[in-house]
């Protein structure tokens, strides 16, 4: 039986600028009977500071693995970087005897100890835990007449050396969930690669090309929307793409849905419950699409 | 360009030369693997960014951090990295190229080198636990959402650790 409780860890980005995936995880996951518990003194996971100081994002990320454990939850996490973050250091720490020492000595001065109790999961993660023959029963509006494209995003399977998956080079997670809401799963040029999010801050040139060439690969493969794993690959996909249509006057209008969204879709959740209306792009055509298709 | 001029460039090279320069990086973490590169470029290969600049290429960063041209760490041009780790994952040598990045700018930030963007993380941080200063009506739109309220992260801790990581005094405005 896979284990259903959890503490919620939101990191900054999703308040920041991607509500609609926080509401519509929680929605999907009161239906799926997962328990989430706040977690009400958490900090910035450390993966922005990471640049500047390797040990100050090794505390950060410490910190809120120490909060975890004192609630005695593993933590589920809906960002890529937030999981690659807490993942790698509660493994380098439960590895590596010194550095915990070392970690701990400086914890210590905060009244906190990492003690190796937890783990950390990415939903995505727990979802494939929880079996696919489970998820089906829940199926209850498969979502047939939909291509989807999936963009996995890096951090979820990068590096592979921290991040336990089978096949680092072509990992299957997010098809496996696509083709379990009924959708198909499209698959196109670069869909692993990098969606540049954090180059804004030195270049904001580098992102517009990036997600450009995403844009038209998976419009190129007969896609009818995309569906993200993070809320900087969305925030790249979705909230730059009308700079992106402007700067090389094209069009796309291509709806990128939260992955919790098209699952809970599948699972008959009404669309307005999935804020769905809180995306920039309107998905509309796919809405649309699918009532047409329950008339038949 | 004159006698004197071609003496004062090579003057000038020669100063940029620090042959520390790579003891210095294989001492910080995640430095340590970067002498085993053999100039493949893979990691270039397939990095996303060096596609779209002309200014990133990674195995020309670390042929440099050999060389001891350490006028490379303290351009933009290693910040241009994403960490997506593409290279990490091909290296035929092994070379963790990401974290090779990651610790040219830790040493490039030590050095006094740290651009607006960092300083801006810091700050927010500090001050309220989050990287990204979040608008008051986003947290007071939370409810009508149905979504409970944000974080209360104890401030004073992360003041404590940054002091101890020696980062506190790199926030906005901080010089």
């Amino acid at each position: 039986m896979a284990n259903m409780r959890y503490a919620l860890y939101l990191g900054c980005m999703i308040p920041f600028r991607e509500i609609s995936y926080e509401a519509s995880a929680r929605r999907v996951a009161k239906d799926l009977g997962l328990e989430l518990h706040e977690m009400p003194d958490a900090n910035c996971c450390g993966l922005p500071i990471d640049p500047v100081s390797h040990e100050m994002m090794m505390l950060l990320a410490a910190r809120n693995l120490c909060i975890a454990e004192r609630m005695g939850l593993d933590v589920m996490t809906l960002c890529n970087g937030c999981t690659c973050t807490l993942m790698k250091v509660n493994k380098m720490l439960k590895q590596d005897r010194d550095l915990r020492k070392q970690i701990n000595s400086q914890l210590s001065s905060i009244g906190m100890e990492f003690q190796g109790k937890i783990n950390v999961k990415h939903f995505a993660q727990i979802l494939s835990e929880m079996g696919f023959d489970t998820l089906k029963k829940l199926i209850t509006r498969p979502l047939n007449p939909l291509a989807i494209a999936g963009f996995t995003g890096c951090h979820i399977f990068r590096p592979s050396e921290f991040m336990e998956v089978e096949d680092p080079k072509d990992p299957s997670l997010l098809d496996d969930l696509i083709e379990l809401t009924g959708a198909k799963s499209v698959s196109y040029v670069d869909e692993f690669q990098c969606c540049g999010a954090v180059e804004g801050s030195i270049d904001d040139r580098i992102p517009l090309f990036l997600a450009r060439e995403k844009l038209r690969n998976a419009k190129r493969a007969g896609a009818d929307a995309m569906v993200t794993l993070c809320p900087a690959c969305h925030q790249v996909l979705e909230g730059n793409q009308r700079l992106v249509e402007r700067r090389f006057s094209e069009f796309y209008d291509m709806p990128v849905l939260h992955y919790p969204q098209l699952l809970g879709l599948a699972m008959d959740i009404p669309p307005e419950e999935l804020a769905l209306r809180d995306l920039r792009v309107r998905p509309d055509k796919i809405l649309s699409s699918l009532r047409k298709a329950s008339l038949h | 360009m004159n006698k004197l001029e071609v003496q004062r460039t090579v003057k000038e090279m020669y100063h940029r030369v620090d042959p520390e320069f790579k003891h210095k990086l294989l001492r910080v973490p995640g430095g340590e693997t970067f002498k085993l590169c053999y100039q493949c470029g893979t990691c270039t290969a397939t990095c996303p960014i060096a596609r779209f600049t002309d200014v990133f290429r990674p195995n020309k960063v670390i042929h440099l951090a050999k060389l001891g041209i350490r006028n490379v760490v303290y351009s933009d041009a290693v910040w241009l990295c994403v960490n997506c780790y593409s290279c990490t994952e091909l290296c035929p040598q092994g070379i963790k190229v990401a974290d090779v990045m990651r610790a040219l700018k830790n040493l490039a930030v030590r050095e006094g080198y740290v651009p607006e963007f960092s300083r801006e993380f810091i700050t927010n941080i500090l001050n309220t636990g989050l990287a990204y200063s979040i608008p008051s009506s986003r947290i007071s739109g939370r409810g009508s959402l149905g979504l409970p309220p944000l974080p209360k992260t104890r401030l004073e801790d992360l003041k404590r650790l940054a002091e101890m990581a020696k980062i506190s005094n790199l926030g906005r405005g901080e010089r």
